[in-house]
Formats: C-alpha cells, sequence, structure tokens
C-alpha cells in the first residue's frame, strides 16, 4: 500500500468537506448499517484523503487483472487528422497493462482485503510514508475523523463479526488499529474516545469495562445535549448485562432527575422494562 | 449555534430526533428480546447520529 505520488501541493493533508462527501456522509449515518455501508464507508474515507491529495492505492488494486488498466482515449469517429494524430499519441504513452498475479502476502479474501483496507484507513493520522515528505493531515472540520468514527463502528458492528479463524492476523490487526484509533484520533475529545471504547470492548467481551467506558462516555456529557439520553439507555442496558436488573433501579431514579424531562417517558418504560427482567 | 446545528456536516436537531428515538426503541425491544448482537448496532447508531460532530481543529503530524 502506498499513498499515489502526485504533484506538490502544500495542500496535502488539507481536508475540506466537499458538499456530496458530506450528503454521503449523512446519508451513511442515517442508512442501514450492514455490509454496503462498510464498503462506502471505506471508499468514504478514501475519497477525503484523495481530495486532502492523500490517494491510497493498495497494492492488490494494482495487481487485479480488472482493475489499473487504464482505458485508451476514445477517438471520435470523424475526427479530423490533427485531432486523431494527438489522440493517438496519447494513448501510446499509457502504461503497460499491469501483471495479473498476486504475491502471497497480499489478502487472500473480500473480508481480509476490507480488514486490511480499514486497518489504514483508521491509523491514517499516525503513518508514516518515505516516498512523501513530511506533512500534516489538517482536519479543521473534523470531517475526517468523524467519517472514521462512522467506519470504527460498521468494523465493530459488521466487519469483526465476520472475521473467522482463518483471518486470525486480519483480526488482530484490525483490533489493534480500532484500539490506536481511540487513542490517536480521539484524544482531545474524552466523550467519543470513550464511547468507541465502550463498543469496542463490549465486542471483545470485556462487559464490565465496557460499562465503565460508557460511564465515562455518560458523565462527559451535559445532560443539555442531544445524545445525553442515548447514552444514558447504553449505560441502563450494560448495567443490567453486568450487575443484573436490581442495580439499575438506583440509576433509573438519578436518571429521572438529570434528565430533562421531555425524556421521562423513555425512563419509565425503562423501569418497567428492568421490573419485567425481574419477574419470574 | 443550537446544539446538533453544525452547518458543516451534522445532522440537525430535528434529523437527529426522528432517528435516535427510534433506534432507542428498537434497540429496547431488542434488549427485552434478548438480540443483543441488533441491540448493539442499534445503540451506536443513535450514538453516532445524535453526538455533536467534531469541530475543533485537530492536526496530526506524520
Amino acid at each position: 500500500m502506498a499513498f499515489s505520488e502526485t504533484r506538490e501541493d502544500r495542500n496535502r493533508g488539507v481536508v475540506e468537506p466537499r458538499p456530496d462527501l458530506v450528503r454521503e456522509y449523512k446519508r451513511l449515518l442515517v442508512g442501514k448499517w450492514d455490509e454496503s455501508a462498510l464498503n462506502d464507508a471505506l471508499a468514504l474515507v478514501r475519497s477525503i484523503l484523495q481530495d486532502a491529495r492523500l490517494a491510497l492505492k493498495f497494492r492488490w488494486e494494482s495487481l487485479h487483472p480488472t482493475r489499473g488498466r487504464r482505458t485508451p482515449y476514445p477517438i471520435p469517429p470523424g475526427a479530423p487528422e490533427y485531432l486523431t494524430e494527438f489522440m493517438d499519441s496519447l494513448n501510446s504513452s499509457l502504461a503497460p497493462e499491469l501483471p495479473t498475479s498476486a504475491s502471497m502476502d497480499d489478502p487472500a479474501t473480500k473480508v481480509q482485503r476490507q480488514a486490511t483496507m480499514a486497518t489504514v484507513l483508521l491509523t491514517v493520522q499516525s503513518l508514516k510514508y518515505p516516498n512523501l515528505p513530511p506533512f500534516k493531515i489538517v482536519d479543521e472540520t473534523g470531517f475526517l475523523r468523524d467519517v472514521q468514527a462512522l467506519l470504527f463502528n460498521l468494523c465493530v458492528l459488521v466487519l469483526l463479526p465476520k472475521l473467522g479463524a482463518q483471518d486470525r492476523n486480519e483480526a488482530l490487526l484490525l483490533r489493534n488499529a480500532l484500539h490506536m484509533h481511540t487513542v490517536v484520533v480521539w484524544d482531545d475529545e474524552p466523550t467519543e474516545q470513550a464511547q468507541l471504547r465502550s463498543v469496542l470492548l463490549a465486542s471483545n467481551g470485556h462487559q464490565k469495562e465496557a460499562l465503565a467506558w460508557a460511564w465515562r462516555a455518560l458523565e462527559t456529557t451535559p445532560p443539555s445535549a442531544h445524545d445525553y439520553m442515548t447514552k444514558a439507555q447504553a449505560v441502563w442496558m450494560r448495567i443490567v448485562d453486568t450487575q443484573g436488573p436490581r442495580a439499575a433501579i438506583p440509576f433509573l431514579l438519578s436518571l429521572s432527575r438529570s434528565a430533562p424531562p421531555e425524556y421521562l417517558p423513555e425512563i419509565m418504560e425503562m423501569a418497567e422494562q428492568t421490573w419485567s427482567f425481574e419477574e419470574p | 449555534m443550537a446544539k446538533g446545528d453544525d452547518p458543516l456536516h451534522d445532522l440537525t436537531n430535528e434529523e437527529k430526533t426522528k432517528h435516535e428515538r427510534d433506534l432507542r426503541r428498537k434497540a429496547r425491544e431488542h434488549f427485552r428480546a434478548g438480540k443483543k448482537a441488533l441491540r448493539e448496532q442499534l445503540m451506536a447508531q443513535a450514538n453516532e447520529i445524535s453526538r455533536r460532530k467534531s469541530k475543533r481543529a485537530h492536526q496530526h503530524g506524520i
């Protein structure tokens, strides 16, 4: 995998959200989170990086028989001689077709390639490449890392469950990349850092630790924030998971005092559901 | 600026409310039914939709 060397550019690394990419992000955010969304999120991160003059190319893409082969420019019928000669000269300078065989080091399956690609795209802020001079990723609006957070969730919830015993290396690398992403990219935003860690730890079966990080995410979210109730519900579920329904009652009582009144009906529903878990 | 009304790439409050309440309700149903994977997915999605998106400058050296 390598960054494509393009022209010398002082804007390399500067992320500027393009309206069509923002629309795509919003579409993925509210759409169904499935494999199609995972593939689209991978492509979206790559498009953002490409706009920032950091186009990524994975080795298997160059080796694929149907990719990396550039199509000759079509010469319009009846084109004048000077144009035909010009187009011929352009076409003759195209690179030769690339080899079709892949090395043994390349990921063998689609799911392995998705995992490898995600591993790179989630850690791109801390990667170094010898073919490029030092540069910074400048993500002033946070668009890149917000799309990465979407990709993070899709990796944990859609991709990791698909990785089997034969994909152990890819799974290990991806899990490390997911953890590293929370450390490197969200160090200045503890709420989202805690939220992502909670999701990742729960997927590993570390339920107590997942509850601790869900608590941290809730504690750093003001009750007036839009995501307060969602984070509170996540804590409630994790308390029931790890400590049983009875332990969730004090939490719900406390929540009924701290949450805005508009959420009281939902808190009542949660309380009723908690009691129903207690019934024999 | 009202909470959640990021003109750059965040959803509006109305869009957030519309989606997140529905996702939370479905997650509670899956919780009741013991479908943990589905519940986790819906809760994570509700959180990503409703949280305020990044705004501060964020730079990483390479």
